[in-house]
């Protein structure tokens, strides 16, 4: 298939801002692509080179696809520069040079998306010395070959923003409707292989090969999310008598998964942290003698065996260097709470105490460094209670109420999960823009733009948070925000949505004033979320039933 | 069959300077010698390569062929030769491979894979007019474009009637070289001409020429460079840059 037809199609996805439109665009595309460009097309759509399990990455930043295009196109990097500023576009500013080229070419050849997909997989696997050389190279061979519409997609593609407001939900839709299969099957078979273009690519032989699709060790899926209740009383209400309470570490949620010797842990947002966490991977290796893919939350351990807060680990996970000085310093200790796949067979589909059971008698404890999360089984409000209170004085965030007959349902927040926090509400939210302070802050930003998400997973304002940020606080996060500057307005700087913080707030209130509709009440920001991307952050939904339940009680 | 011998040296140029510009490319095989033509990935520069026969110490070759080789593959292999190596090349019908083998204090073979290159076939010779042909030193001209790199990412090759005016602008100031024709190799001027080019090409190309290049220039057209490097005769080509 000719790389322009797929950009058309981009194109009039972006045009429409409706949902069941862009739902039949991509079930026609769906339909009309062959075979063999069917997972390359799918990967292009939702932004991306490889599914999301593969932990491969492009790995080319807007400075290198500008530099290509400058090359290419005879325009100074500047000027493509100060395009992007202009419109907060890569594929625009990018677009706009190929447009107005000064350098002539000899010849050029149609792109197709086999190359295309071919060229960016030989790009995302170069490494070493010379590899930027090599990597301009290509992304100057794609760019020549490209029309400006192609070039802007291109770069989209590279730097994984797409702008078509397609996502997952999207594509799921479209592939149901394009193969004649439910919904709901087509999102099991993705939630369990987490790689839309396979899911796609089965769904062609039909709804039985679809449902065959199941976990496969070293591909993590998403982890399954609990819904937050305010009382004991109401989690068992939700859930029914009794429950499982377990602790509700405040610690780093990981997933293990271990075949024979090889032992990758992956983090929520389905990255691999195994050099970072080899200490938890030698635990697994020790505990576990056969194949498995387990979750747990691995808390740091502070002197004299106290949990430290999150905080303390979370540097461990941007480590590169150093690793073997952090283990030390940060000495981590892991709880099991569940088991989703056990010696070739997928668990997920079993009730949750049976998969605790099959937990218990597949991981050996080893004390201080990898034990099964402290479970306790109960219909009873006081001891509930109780246990909240352990929970709480331990350091820990509250409690975890688990329905006993419940399935592992992997990305979704189904509610047979509920979580009892004892802090106060937070939501996690997406970084999108920022104002300089002045004075003495003057070289510091101050106020962050944040947002959540909306219903198309693309962010939706939702207020400023100013308050709550040390000043050491306030340099990280500057230093990480700038290199995501796409905009300056004055002392109003537009970020790419990419960070995530977690932002305490007293009340959520309807408001014009954000294009969520919503604000929320005394903002404090309490911490960033570096093991959460910006499509786990809180979305409508979850604020909306917030609102709700807050107005009834 | 084939097999020809030449001083590694020699072969360490010609693929360096290959190298620079592109990554895969078809060398063609005749009685007459080897020939190779190609085009850099952005399609701006094309590279055309000529070893006679008599540039060899030896040179058997059976009915005419093409490989494909991965230049940078190449190159790294060429990095291992020493000063005074011999080297033979010779193709591995049976395993579809290039033999390298350096021949010195012992004998070293590599193997590298012949691989498709079916972007670069049938490739022309751009035709295009040219106003001006110049003879220049090696030297006085990259002298002129590792000047002109310092301030800019392009050059622009002026012909006047009596010099030839290498000029590059950027953010950080501007520089200028003038040669006038008494002291260049050759010196035809049909008609003053000017064009620009993108510097980085023009750098990577000139950085290995020890020898006189001959430069034909046009308005707003490509150069076209002939010189010679270890024995073969090189024509490089390169598409300007046009205010439009």
């Amino acid at each position: 298939m000719e790389f322009a037809a797929l950009c058309e199609t981009f194109a009039l996805l972006e045009e429409t801002s409706s949902r069941l439109e862009k739902t039949a665009i991509v079930a026609s595309l769906l339909s009309e692509t062959p075979e063999g460009d069917l997972e390359a097309t799918v990967s292009f759509m939702l932004g991306s080179v490889f599914p999301p399990w593969s932990t491969e990455k492009v790995g080319v930043g807007e400075k290198l696809i500008i530099k290509a295009a400058a090359d290419v196109s005879g325009r100074t990097e500047r000027e493509i520069v100060d395009m992007l500023r202009e419109t907060g576009d890569i594929g625009r500013a990018i677009e706009h040079a190929m447009e107005h080229k000064r350098q002539v070419q000899f010849m050029a050849h149609h792109l197709d998306v086999a190359r295309v997909h071919a060229d960016l997989l030989r790009l995302a696997r170069l490494e070493g010395k010379g590899s930027q050389d090599k990597k301009l190279k290509i992304l100057g061979g794609l760019l020549t070959n490209a029309s400006p519409p192609e070039a802007r997609y291109l770069a989209r593609i590279v730097v994984e923003t797409m702008r078509t407001g397609v996502a997952e939900g999207i594509v799921r839709d479209a592939i149901a409707r394009a193969y004649g299969i439910e919904a709901s099957r087509v999102e099991h078979a993705f939630m369990l292989s987490n790689d839309m273009g396979l899911v796609a690519h089965t769904a062609r032989e039909g709804p039985e090969a679809l449902d065959a699709i199941s976990l496969t060790p070293f591909r993590p899926v998403r982890m399954m999310a609990a819904q937050k209740v305010q009382t004991a009383k109401e989690g068992f209400e939700a859930l029914g008598r009794p429950c499982a309470l377990e602790y509700k570490y405040d610690g780093f949620r990981m997933q293990m998964h271990k075949v024979g010797d090889r032992v990758e842990i992956f983090t929520r947002r389905l990255e691999e942290v195994s050099t970072q966490f080899r200490d938890v991977a030698e635990a697994v290796r020790e505990c576990v003698d056969g194949d498995c893919i387990l979750e747990g939350e691995t808390i740091g351990i502070g002197e004299e065996g106290a949990w430290l807060p999150f905080q303390h680990i979370s540097r461990r996970i941007r480590r590169k260097y150093h690793i073997e000085e952090a283990i030390e310093t940060v000495p981590v200790m892991t709880h099991v709470f569940d088991i989703l796949y056990k010696d070739g067979e997928s668990l997920i589909d079993r009730p949750f105490q049976e998969r605790r059971a099959i937990l218990e008698e597949t991981v050996r404890e080893a004390p201080g460094r990898l034990v099964h999360s402290i479970m306790h089984i109960t219909g009873s409000e006081q001891e509930a209670e109780a246990f909240f209170a352990e929970s709480v004085a331990k350091g820990n965030e509250g409690l975890m109420l688990k329905r006993l007959d419940s399935p592992y349902v992997p990305g979704m927040r189904v509610g047979t999960m509920l979580k009892l926090k004892s802090v106060l509400e937070s939501l996690d939210c997406i970084v999108i823009g920022a104002e300089w302070g002045s004075g003495r802050r003057a070289h510091l930003m101050g106020t962050f733009h944040i947002a959540i998400l909306d219903e198309t997973g693309a962010p939706a304002a939702i207020g400023k948070v100013a308050t709550g940020i040390t000043d050491e606080m306030l340099e990280e996060l500057t230093r990480r925000l700038r290199p995501r500057i796409t905009k300056e307005e004055g002392t109003y700087v537009a970020l790419a949505p990419d960070l995530v913080v977690e932002v305490a707030y007293e009340e959520i209130q309807r408001s014009p004033t954000y294009e969520s509709g919503f604000a929320l009440r005394f903002p404090r920001l309490l911490r960033l979320r570096d093991d959460k991307g910006p499509g786990d952050a809180d979305s409508i939904i979850r604020v909306f039933e917030i609102f709700e339940n807050d107005t009834l009680s | 069959m084939f097999e020809a011998k030449i001083e590694a040296k020699n072969w360490k140029s010609i693929i360096s300077i290959i190298g620079s510009i592109i990554e895969e490319a078809p060398l063609k095989l005749t009685a007459d010698g080897m020939t190779l033509r190609a085009m850099d990935p952005s399609h701006i520069s094309l590279i055309d390569l000529e070893l006679p026969k008599d540039q060899f110490i030896s040179y058997e070759v059976g009915s005419e062929r093409v490989v494909g080789i991965d230049v940078d593959e190449m190159s790294r292999v060429m990095s291992r030769g020493k000063p005074t190596d011999m080297l033979v090349i010779k193709v591995d019908e049976e395993t579809n491979k290039l033999f390298m083998t350096f021949v010195g204090e012992s004998t070293r073979r590599f193997g590298l894979p012949i691989i498709d290159t079916p972007e670069q076939s049938q490739l022309k010779m751009p035709n295009f007019p040219t106003s001006a042909i110049i003879g220049i030193d090696a030297s006085v001209f990259k002298d002129g474009i590792k000047d002109a790199s310092i301030v800019a990412d392009h050059i622009a090759l002026e012909a006047t009637a009596d010099a030839l005016v290498m000029r590059a602008e950027g953010d950080i100031g501007d520089i200028e070289t003038r040669i006038t024709k008494e002291t260049l190799v050759e010196f035809k001027v049909q008609e003053p001409c000017k064009s620009t080019f993108n510097l980085s090409y023009l750098a990577d190309v000139s950085g290995s020429i020890t020898g006189p290049i001959s430069i034909e220039l046009g308005m707003d057209a490509p150069i076209l460079m002939n010189f010679e490097i270890g024995g073969a005769i090189i024509k490089f080509v390169l598409a300007p840059r046009i205010e439009r």
